[in-house]
């Protein structure tokens, strides 16, 4: 028995329905041939496994889901794109509306941040700053009148400011606007009016501003009694390791404080 | 029409579906006798607008198309939903259908091209089985899921429902093109002359790979055989 023949006759054996189909050559081979009859018999019980797999039922509601698949394309094949686009699940519905709240939240997030934050001063005697020229009109003012703490320095500025050229203008007075157009105007936001201070108050030692120690920043108004005033804002301060008292002001001189 | 185990709601809802169907027919199909009626006589009947005629060839071939999408597949919930979509496909393509061949060659042919896309479909996703996570503590292979094939189990049969579990599993390791020939000829029975219909493919290719395919069952259950 050569190779050739276990050959073809395996692949006859693989080829037949049942054993009754092999031929009389096969079945003489398989007589003779332990190799072929083993791998006769391993086909024969494959085959027969696989026959024995049985037919797998489909599910009781089978119809009823296949009519309603069908119901359902057929509806949808009516009404043309709108009504289909009506149809569409709700989860596309949801992720539109989520899709507008959110375009909506950015711009009205955008607009928001384009308007610029306007503070209301209780003072009625505040003026705005004009943002269109930077002019420094110094007025000459023998006696300005001052509010708050302040600061030498700045009361020397005001003596030797230039006279406006402005004529008939009267005392000198200091009104510092801001000349960068890009910079906008600012209001003084405090919600009571700030102590008033006269020079002479102020040169004979007094008066002792009370300087709160909190995280407020401190405003000084200076008004030269003719209308204008200048607003300082003082940044927070502390003193170091310095602990508060019981008391919530500290008392400090008007005098070279900073 | 309809089978006896649905509810009265769901038999309403079944009822408006069907009206919906029935709109849009053109002309009511004769009444004839669907139970006899050959597959051709009951495609003819279903390009008329008959439901009963489709339902009845609905009734013929859903548990075999099932079985075999599922034996394809593995999976019965997606051989379930492919069976389905095979289905559909008969009803749209029903004015096209040509009768030069058997019914069940051209419902097989859909069936298996709905199959084999399906795992196409699953090389592409890398799909992780699901039975891998009910692995036995020691190691060992996963158990595929078995749908009941409506036999009653018993005890004394315990060890042959545990043989159809490990041919399901090697069958599943069988590459693509060796698979649908395999199952069509041990499995549900065709010819050789219908199976390279369905496949589309010569007879002397059916032969050769179901040839081949034998030969990996053999190795793999060998320890069953």
């Amino acid at each position: 028995m050569s190779m050739k023949d276990c050959k073809d006759i395996r692949q006859e054996i693989d080829q037949a329905t049942s054993a009754d189909q092999q031929t009389e050559t096969a079945r003489a081979h398989l007589r003779g041939c332990p190799d072929c009859s083993k791998f006769a018999a391993e086909n024969r019980a494959l085959q027969g496994m696989l026959a024995g797999l049985g037919t797998v039922a489909a599910p009781a509601d089978f119809d009823f889901r296949l009519r309603a698949r069908l119901a359902r394309e057929k509806s949808a094949g009516n009404g043309g794109a709108f009504a289909s686009f009506l149809r569409q699940p709700r989860s596309l519905g949801v992720a539109a509306l989520v899709l507008v709240l959110v375009a909506g939240g950015i711009a009205i997030k955008n607009w928001l941040a384009a308007t610029p934050p306007s503070a209301v001063t209780a003072n009625q005697g505040a003026a705005p700053v004009n943002p269109t020229q930077a002019v420094e009109k110094p007025v000459p003012e023998p006696a300005p009148k001052v509010t708050g703490d302040l600061n030498a320095s700045t009361v020397k500025g005001s003596e030797n400011a230039t006279p406006s050229k402005t004529p008939n203008r009267g005392p000198r007075s200091y009104a510092l606007v801001d000349s960068r157009p890009e910079r906008k105007a600012t209001r003084d936001a405090a919600l009571s009016s700030a102590p008033v201070f006269t020079r002479d108050e102020m040169n004979t030692g007094g008066p002792i501003v009370q300087v709160p120690l909190d995280d407020e920043v401190m405003r000084i108004s200076i008004d030269d009694g003719r209308g204008s005033r200048r607003t300082v804002s003082l940044p927070t301060f502390s003193f170091g390791s310095q602990r508060l008292t019981g008391q919530t002001f500290v008392p400090v001189s008007s005098k070279g404080v900073w | 029409m309809l089978s006896a185990c649905e509810s009265l709601p769901a038999l309403m809802d079944t009822l408006t579906s069907i009206e919906e169907l029935s709109v849009g027919a053109t002309a009511m199909a004769p009444e004839f006798a669907v139970d006899s009626a050959s597959d051709h006589a009951l495609l003819e009947a279903i390009r008329t607008g008959s439901e009963d005629a489709f339902a009845e060839l609905v009734t013929r071939y859903r548990n075999p198309i099932t079985s075999y999408i599922y034996r394809m597949t593995s999976d019965y919930d997606g051989a379930v939903d492919l069976a389905q979509e095979t289905f559909v496909r008969v009803y749209r393509a029903a004015d096209r259908y040509q009768t030069n061949y058997a019914f069940s060659t051209y419902i097989y042919r859909i069936a298996t091209n709905l199959a084999i896309s399906e795992l196409r479909k699953r090389k592409r996703r890398r799909l992780v089985s699901l039975t891998g996570f009910f692995q036995s503590n020691d190691g060992g292979e996963a158990r595929e899921f078995q749908p009941s094939d409506g036999q009653p189990l018993q005890d004394t049969v315990m060890v042959d429902a545990e043989r159809r579990a490990a041919v399901q599993r090697a069958i599943g390791t069988l590459p693509d093109k060796y698979r649908a020939p395999l199952i069509l000829r041990d499995v549900e029975g065709k010819t050789y002359d219908e199976i390279s219909t369905i496949l589309g493919t010569s007879e002397g290719t059916v032969k050769s790979r179901i040839s081949r395919a034998r030969g990996f069952l053999r190795d793999k259950m060998r320890a069953y055989l």
